[in-house]
């Protein structure tokens, strides 16, 4: 993707700070960072590096201590709590390392929470078979369409994974955040669903953003970007692989 | 003011608007609230600790509530269906005079319907059968009434066993078995058979005439009649010296002859002989007092009185206001004093019994019978002293001291278990706060998909709103089971450990109450729902106030 495409998300001098007791750890010193539409970046970086801490902040998850995100031209940190809120539901899609389904509902349940969120009582009855139909499709693209009632509980990790990616794009989201989307899997189910994420992106030009430790990983996206120091650095493209 | 009230009082605020809160954003909120409710009330155990509480603290307040409720209920239409609404009494045996003139002027009174005089005494009583060796002696009240106006002030005829409709049933039966008799006899007779010892057309004769006495009895219901021929009675005690023919009838408590309500009376009634003695009231120079000369006549037991009060119906007896009057000395009577002065006493009644019309106020009526009572008392310039003065009472002013205490004893009852739903509350604050933790990964997962705080507020308010809703119906059900089996329980019960729980002695009647109040189930359920939606209600604050980031990272 072209860098200079008008930015969909931008993040200006992003600072966050921890109280660990009587001492306070920064973790992101000055974050920069812009991401066009249809984009996939990656950002890499050593564990505990604050790679999720600004994925989350990203995210509208979590506040910084400084600087602004901008989503949209607009300013996250002044929108209130449920404005955020509605942020995540309708705008932003979340997969974590941990799949972090919810184990009460089955497959198709958990791939339309954002839809049982977003509709009321009655809205989601009246749309409920449209939304079925679209949870349906997605678990389809994601190859379970045979698991659509099974519980997280007896999936495997790469198929949990898949849930939590069609729960991410359910509501058609315009930016998705992967938090280490294959840190608890097996190398070979992590390639799959990383390109699962690829086909995404380079099918229906999902706007994606990664954060992982594994390099290989990362090399996988548009563009890397290396998270050292509390500061953001990107690396530049070379043919065949990208490096630092 | 103090710290308690005000944080009692908050958390009695909070709860309704909480409930408020949780059914608004059921309703109107996500869809996401409804579902996950539900799915953790069905599939997480833990929180059926907490249904179990709500049901069997509803179901315990209820039926203590339904059963004290209920006995202060029977005490209270009991006691009303003994009296009726206003009662004119002195204290003491020997009663007041000129009571005549006294009901003339009270029911010149428009609020008052109807007023009788009774007599209250005590005698002792011998009831048998014919045969009878070891026939029933006890000490009884006796009371005298008039059986025709009794039923226009109090329930006392209801309480009758020989109802109407029983006494034409029974008449009906005998005429149907006369006639069928008359048609065998007519088939024998035709056949040429022999009827020696017994004459059909007798017998046929006789069972006819019963039926038609009892017919006739029912006509003139209620009544102290004697509904057989006389040869009945008179075969029964054939060595008497008074014609039995000629005892008058009395009424029996039901517990005085042991009989429950569905018991046979064929056996008993117009059969059992009743030798009262009273001791008569000496109406002498220096006014009444009690002496010690007994009364004794033989009476018919012509039917018994099931009021369901136990006292009343285990040791009275009831017979016509003037027979108890002659009986006890207490009629118009001449006298002759010490210096050879001649008068007439006049006749007495303990008391007079009053009933007022639907819309009358009964304390405003009282004040005019206390003033219509004392013009007569001071137009015969009679002066009773305290404590022995004539007074004027409302039923429940008579029976202050017994309704006071079943008032109180049901009050502590309602304060002792109210204790132990604030116990279930706090089970349900420990099972919900147990809860949240434990569900603080989901909490994130839902704010991370764009749930409000006030969302995940609504999941646990209505979880908790859930099971006060299934705790309170179900403790409802079970209350109402409890309640309406109450005897067959309590009788199973003492059958099969020989425990009573429930004594007729002490709580005035044989039966416990079986019935549930609609306004009690409505409060009581309301307060279930109210106190489980307030038991979610900090953890579910706390559920909202959650940063999602830290609730995901929860381990």
């Amino acid at each position: 993707m072209a860098a200079k495409e008008p930015s969909i998300l931008v993040a200006n001098g992003v600072r966050k700070t921890f109280r660990m007791g009587d001492s306070e750890i920064q973790v992101l010193k000055s974050v920069n960072l812009a991401v066009a539409p249809g984009e996939f970046i990656a950002i890499e970086g050593r564990s505990g590096s604050g790679k999720s801490t600004l994925l989350h902040i990203l995210g509208a998850l979590d506040e910084s201590n400084g600087g602004e995100v901008m989503f949209d031209g607009r300013d996250v940190a002044k929108l209130s709590s449920a404005e955020r809120a509605v942020l995540r539901c309708t705008q932003f899609g979340f997969v974590f390392q941990f799949y972090h389904l919810l184990p009460e509902l089955n497959v198709l349940e958990n791939t339309m929470l954002s839809s049982m969120i977003q509709n009321s009582l009655a809205g989601f009855r009246a749309k409920k078979r449209e939304l079925a139909g679209r949870a349906r499709e997605l678990l389809g693209q994601m190859g379970l369409e045979h698991r659509l009632r099974h519980r997280p509980a007896h999936l495997s990790g790469g198929e949990r994974q898949r849930v939590a990616i069609a729960r991410a794009l359910m509501n058609q989201p315009r930016v998705v955040f992967a938090d280490e989307p294959t840190g608890n899997l097996d190398a070979d189910t992590g390639r799959q669903i990383m390109s699962v994420l690829e086909r995404l992106h380079q099918q229906k030009g999902q706007t994606i953003v990664l954060v992982t430790h594994d390099r290989s990983l990362a090399q996988r996206a548009d563009r890397v970007l290396v998270l050292d120091g509390g500061e953001l650095g990107e690396v530049a493209s070379g043919e065949g692989e990208k490096c630092k | 003011m103090p710290i308690v009230p005000i944080i009692l009082w908050t958390l009695v605020a909070l709860a309704p608007l909480a409930t408020v809160f949780a059914v608004w954003r059921i309703v109107t909120g996500p869809r996401l609230i409804s579902k996950l409710m539900f799915r953790y009330l069905m599939k997480r155990r833990i929180a059926w600790v907490s249904l179990v509480a709500v049901i069997l603290c509803t179901a315990m307040v209820l039926i203590v509530i339904s059963v004290m409720g209920g006995w202060l209920r029977m005490f209270r239409q009991t006691n009303h269906d003994l009296i009726g609404d206003l009662i004119v009494y002195r204290l003491g045996l020997d009663g007041f005079e000129h009571y005549q003139e006294m009901i003339d002027e009270i029911r010149k009174i428009p609020d008052v319907k109807a007023a009788t005089p009774t007599i209250h005494s005590y005698g002792l009583v011998e009831i048998g059968l014919a045969h009878t060796e070891n026939p029933i002696r006890n000490m009884v009240d006796v009371v005298g009434l008039d059986i025709r106006q009794i039923g226009d002030v109090n329930g006392f005829v209801k309480s009758l066993h020989l109802q109407k409709e029983v006494l034409r049933a029974r008449a009906d039966a005998l005429a149907a078995g006369a006639a069928q008799t008359q048609r065998d006899a007519a088939t024998r007779i035709s056949a040429g058979d022999n009827f020696e010892p017994f004459d059909p057309a007798q017998l046929a004769q006789e069972e006819s005439a019963t039926a038609d006495s009892l017919r006739a009895k029912a006509a003139s219901f209620p009544s102290w009649d004697k509904p057989l021929p006389d040869f009945v009675y008179r075969e029964q005690f054939p060595q008497s010296k008074r014609d039995p023919a000629t005892w008058g009838g009395i009424i029996v408590g039901s517990g005085v002859i042991g009989l429950r309500s569905d018991d046979p009376r064929e056996s008993i009634i117009y059969k059992a002989r009743v030798k009262l003695t009273v001791l008569k009231v000496n109406l002498g120079e220096s006014g009444p007092s009690l002496q010690d000369q007994t009364s004794t006549d033989y009476f018919w037991l012509t039917d018994d009185s099931h009021t369901g009060f136990f006292q009343a119906d285990q040791a009275t007896v009831y017979l016509p206001f003037d027979v108890l009057q002659k009986e006890l000395g207490m009629g118009e009577h001449p006298y002759t004093t010490a210096t050879g002065e001649t008068g007439t006493e006049p006749a007495r009644c303990t008391e007079i019994l009053i009933s007022l019309r639907p819309d009358a106020d009964s304390y405003s009526t009282r004040d005019k019978v206390s003033a219509a009572v004392n013009g007569v008392l001071e137009r015969y310039r009679l002066y009773y002293p305290e404590p022995g003065n004539v007074r004027v009472e409302t039923w429940d002013q008579h029976q202050q001291y017994f309704l006071s205490a079943v008032e109180h004893e049901k009050s502590l009852l309602v304060i002792l278990f109210a204790i132990i739903s604030v116990v279930a509350i706090f089970l349900i604050f420990c099972i919900f706060f147990m809860i949240v933790m434990e569900k603080t990964r989901d909490i994130g997962i839902v704010k991370s998909v764009g749930a409000t705080s006030s969302t995940v507020a609504a999941i646990f308010l209505g979880y908790g709103l859930s099971i006060g809703i299934f705790g309170g119906g179900m403790g409802l059900l079970l209350a109402f089971l409890v309640v309406h089996y109450i005897n067959q329980l309590h009788a199973s019960l003492a059958y099969h450990t020989g425990y009573k729980i429930w004594d007729a002695k002490t709580y005035m009647f044989d039966t416990i109450p079986n019935t549930m109040d609609h306004r009690d189930v409505v409060v009581i359920v309301s307060i279930a729902i109210l106190s489980s939606v307030l038991g979610a209600l900090v953890p579910a604050i706390r559920a909202a106030r959650m940063n999602p980031v830290e609730a995901l990272r929860w381990e």
